[in-house]
């Protein structure tokens, strides 16, 4: 009963938090899998699960929701083993980059690798 | 007969346990390998652990297999963007002052075989099984830039500046 109690009243406090964080997540998983976070990603997987998520906290009106300027080119070649190149670039950086078409382009080159 | 199967199980756990064991990245040798790596641009915390490993640094973890974790820690720098290192491609240019990192790691990256589990301020995770995971988290009022790179080059390129006014470690303590 008490651990019924402390179980519930973890799923409650990381569920009821407000995010103020963002969260990109790329998951693969075989088996069990089990996540709660305060940000708002909440999960249970059994057998093969692949995720990819994004957790954007909210913003009032007026606010800037986070401009973010990104790139990704994810090869996934088993359960534990991702190729990566990645590029993420949020706020003032994510805003010049994006007036930036050169730069950009170079960036995809670079990432993509052609 | 399922009693003695349980004993069967539970004796080759604890022999596991006893032989291969350890805590925040200290253990009998051959079994955990925990190492950091500081750049210009980062600072990487690479832990690989077999058998039972417990880790009390940033979160409350025990992992019971096979284990490879990496913390990136980006620095705190107002001037440095990632997509320079990226488009110079020249990270000896740069300064190579005492640089200051962050607190909090900007992105994690679990590998698990095996039972994994987690519980933070903010996290609450368990695995039984294969579990590969890629977590970039980042505070939204602060702005940042991240390069990772794990192919077509011998190591892992890395660069993570966080644009803030200020929270974060120096180096040198």
């Amino acid at each position: 009963m008490k651990i019924k109690f402390a179980g519930l009243s973890l799923v409650t406090l990381l569920v009821g938090c407000t995010s103020t964080h963002l969260v990109y997540v790329q998951e693969t998983s075989m088996g069990l899998n089990v996540a709660l976070s305060a940000d708002g990603m909440q999960k249970m997987s059994l057998g093969y699960d692949r995720d990819v998520m994004a957790v954007i906290p909210k913003k009032s009106d007026g606010e800037d929701a986070m401009a973010l300027f990104s790139v990704n080119n994810v090869k996934v070649n088993g359960l534990d083993n991702m190729d990566i190149a990645q590029f993420v670039a949020t706020g003032e950086p994510a805003k010049k980059l994006a007036a930036d078409q050169e730069a950009v382009s170079k960036i995809r080159t670079k990432i993509y690798g052609q | 007969m399922d009693i003695f199967a349980f004993n069967v199980v539970g004796f080759t756990a604890l022999l596991i346990s006893c032989t291969a064991c350890s805590v925040n990245g200290y253990g009998i040798p051959g079994s955990v390998d925990q190492y950091t790596t500081d750049s210009p641009f980062s600072r990487t915390i690479h832990t690989k652990a077999k058998g039972l490993h417990v880790n009390t640094h940033e979160s409350f973890d025990v992992h019971f297999g096979y284990l490879e974790k990496e913390l990136i820690y980006p620095i705190v720098d107002n001037n440095i963007v990632c997509s320079s290192y990226l488009l110079d491609g020249d990270s000896e240019s740069y300064n190579t002052e005492p640089v200051l990192f962050a607190q909090e790691p900007i992105k994690t990256i679990i590998k698990s075989t095996g039972l994994y589990f987690t519980l933070s301020s903010y996290t609450f995770g368990f695995s039984v099984g294969v579990l590969n995971r890629h977590v970039l988290r980042v505070n939204s009022e602060e702005s940042f830039s991240m390069f990772y790179q794990n192919v077509k080059s011998p190591d892992t390129q890395v660069c993570a500046v966080i644009q803030s006014q200020f929270k974060g470690d120096n180096n040198e303590n």
